[in-house]
């Protein structure tokens, strides 16, 4: 063996990888190779140290405890299919079950597919008005109306732990590729939280009704549609969410880290509502002040 | 497999079970992968999802449970990495070498951030190929099972690698840095 051909077969040795016959021969070769010798120990102390660099930087990391709160959160709404998302999961099935059915025959094939029609085409004619209702359900549950540029249409189904109607954004700078809302916001009964996000931004807003303290924060003093209020600006820190509803094909991060960040408070009748965003002050006052109670479905 | 038969038939308590006995190698690859610690965070879930929804699919005839995992985690982070772009950072805001430093390779070798730097170089796929062999210590037949890819192309991209990094390490820090960032 020459050293040009030991030399390409250096790394799979030490990571005993060649055949017998090929460590027979590199043996042979480094036995009588000071050159190849030197270049097995180089290559040796560095596959050493990015070994040790590689599991020492892992083990200094660990996930947080709330990610399995925050898994099962996501799981529990994958589990729980609205009525318009299960004619795509059944299709998804049948689509798998073919996938795995690779030694059907043709005319096998052809039936399933015969039945599958059939059932699809009798259960659309026979569901066809509760199906448009259930859709329009799923849409305005979820604030996936239509969004005309960059305006919402928004309606909101009633909410069971929130007693009064709460306000929602009909202006928002770019589509949200994902959003959130709760009736408890950290477990505070009473308190609605919404969330949208979208790539590198995010708003959070908190809304309560009647608190107990009435005061505003100190900081720059501002007016949303003529009532008073505060914005408070180079907010440093940390803000996660759970995203329940993602748009198509887009990745939406859960966790944004804010340098610039921005809180905006301010009030609406009795309603107290806390806006924290990274995005630009001029945006959030915008978002702010369209922001109005919705016509609560009658359902 | 006990565990993964019964995740197969739905029992969420052997999820559970499965979640928190496999989260560190997940969460661990995928930050090693994509270099920061929320998105890592951010996979594990992601990942834990497709497992949930694809477990069914998955035949213990074809390879191990953890084989099919990492698949699973590599796909996922490699997809997410390639959806960042490449932004050159303006030379003033990397901080001046000193002029008169020309430290060994032994030398940097000992220095973590001269390692770190250099693993950050790699492409996407030699880098790939280092973490699954060098921290999860795959074999080559593991990783081109994970990777799709034939054995001797491991081979060689391992060879690649640890030449690349050897001469990155051999000399000075280049003057400017490609740093990743979101879109």
């Amino acid at each position: 063996m020459k050293c040009q051909e030991v030399n390409e077969l250096l790394v799979a040795y030490l990571d005993n990888e060649v055949t017998p016959s090929e460590r027979t021969l590199i043996r042979a070769h480094l036995a009588g190779c000071d050159a190849c010798q030197q270049e097995l120990a180089s290559l040796s102390a560095l596959q050493g140290r990015v070994s040790q660099f590689l599991k020492v930087r892992a083990a200094q990391v660990a996930p947080s405890p709330q990610v399995w709160r925050h898994l099962q959160a996501r799981l529990a709404g994958e589990a729980r299919p609205s009525w318009f998302q299960r004619p795509a999961l059944a299709v998804r099935r049948v689509g798998r079950a073919f996938q795995r059915r690779e030694r059907m025959s043709l005319n096998q094939r052809f039936l399933w597919a015969l039945v599958a029609v059939l059932v699809i085409t009798a259960g659309t004619m026979a569901f066809v008005p509760s199906l448009r209702a259930q859709v329009g359900e799923a849409i305005a549950q979820w604030f996936r109306s239509e969004v005309r540029s960059s305006r919402f249409e928004i309606r909101r189904m009633p909410s069971p732990g929130v007693d009064f109607t709460p306000l929602h954004p009909t202006y928002l700078p770019t589509r949200p590729m994902c959003t959130m809302e709760e009736d408890e916001s950290k477990g505070k009964a009473g308190a609605f939280r919404q969330v949208y996000a979208g790539k590198g931004w995010f708003v959070d807003i908190i809304q309560t009704q009647s608190p107990a303290d009435r005061s505003l924060p100190t900081g720059w003093e501002v007016s949303v549609n003529g009532q008073p209020g505060v914005l408070n600006t180079g907010l440093q820190g940390k803000f996660e969410f759970t995203p329940r509803f993602e748009v198509k094909g887009s990745v939406c991060s859960s966790v944004y880290i804010y340098t610039d960040g921005r809180q905006l408070t301010w009030y609406v009748g009795d309603i107290k509502v806390v806006m924290l965003s990274n995005i630009a002050d001029e945006e959030m006052l915008k978002i702010a002040q369209s922001m109005m109670p919705l016509k609560e479905d009658p359902q | 497999m006990d565990l993964i038969r019964r995740c197969q038939t739905g029992d969420e308590e052997a999820f559970a079970a499965l979640f928190h006995q496999y989260k560190n190698l997940v969460y661990r690859t995928a930050y090693l992968i994509l270099d920061s610690a929320d998105e890592a965070e951010d996979a594990l879930q992601e990942v834990f999802l497709q497992v949930h929804r694809l477990l069914s699919t998955f035949d213990p005839s074809k390879g191990a449970f953890t084989t099919w995992l990492y698949r699973v985690t590599v796909n996922h982070c490699l997809s997410r990495r390639r959806k960042r772009r490449l932004l050159t950072v303006s030379l003033e805001k990397v901080p001046p070498l000193a002029p008169t430093e020309h430290p060994s390779f032994q030398d940097r070798l000992e220095n973590e951030e001269a390692i770190r730097q250099a693993l950050s170089r790699l492409t996407e796929k030699l880098r790939t190929v280092v973490i699954l062999r060098y921290y999860s210590e795959l074999s080559y037949a593991e990783i081109a099972q994970i990777l799709n890819i034939p054995v001797g192309t491991v081979k060689s991209r391992l060879s690649l690698a640890l030449e690349t990094l050897r001469k990155e390490l051999g000399t000075v820090p280049r003057t400017f840095l490609l740093k990743e960032v979101a879109k």
